[in-house]
């Protein structure tokens, strides 16, 4: 979110990883002192000693999924890294995946996607943003989206 | 036309989510406060800086 000028208060870092990574992935996090604390058959949490450091959830896509999202991936500079963030098309896929798949987070999903529109305006037109919600299930929620694309 | 690339992500079916983060009560935030403290440096103490000890006082 932040890659596209939208700050929010959040207590974890979420990272999406092709799932053929997960052992290099765990043997990173391990190695920078971090223990997993859940995982479940998609996702996986890390939380390090320090409460100073932030906890790291960590979504697994199949490999072709992944290769699709690096399409046309942002470069976002934390520090001395390089981080790699979906465009806002594929954030707003994922949020809105999200939203089909657990209601509760309507809120939250549906305000990230209304920031990211309202941040950055032309990046989809109406019919786009709405082929989206459709592919999603989500077309009941997209009036209240629709005005915030042209 | 081809359908753009969003269309056509295959997401994984979520069955499962991780639970809410755990909610920290202030006693354990400042019991969190004071560990961390504990483990800083104080005043008086060699910090094993190239800094003189007083300098970045001296710049705040």
């Amino acid at each position: 979110m932040e890659a596209y000028g939208v700050t929010r208060f959040t207590k974890d870092v979420d990272f999406l990883i092709a799932s053929s990574d997960i052992a290099i992935m765990s043997q990173l996090l391990i190695r920078a002192g971090y223990e997993k604390g859940v995982e479940t058959s998609i996702f996986s949490r890390w939380k390090h000693p320090s409460m100073a450091v932030d906890d790291i959830d960590v979504m697994y896509v199949k490999p072709e999924t992944f290769e699709k999202l690096l399409q046309d991936c942002r470069f976002l500079k934390v520090g001395n890294a390089d981080l790699r963030v979906p465009s806002i098309p594929s954030l707003i896929s994922l949020k809105l995946h999200a939203m089909k798949s657990n209601p509760d987070r309507i809120d939250k999903d549906g305000r990230d996607i209304a920031d990211l529109l309202k941040t950055n305006p032309g990046v989809l037109n109406r019919s786009e943003l709405e082929a989206l919600f459709a592919k999603y299930s989500c077309s009941f929620y997209f009036p209240q989206f629709s005005h915030l694309v042209s | 036309m081809k359908r753009p690339y969003y269309l056509e992500l295959d997401l994984p079916v979520v069955t499962e989510w991780l639970p809410d983060n755990d909610k920290i009560t202030p006693e354990e935030n400042d019991a969190w406060i004071l560990r961390e403290q504990a483990l800083r440096w104080k005043p008086g103490e060699d910090r094993h800086s190239d800094w003189p000890s007083q300098e970045l006082f001296e710049l705040l």
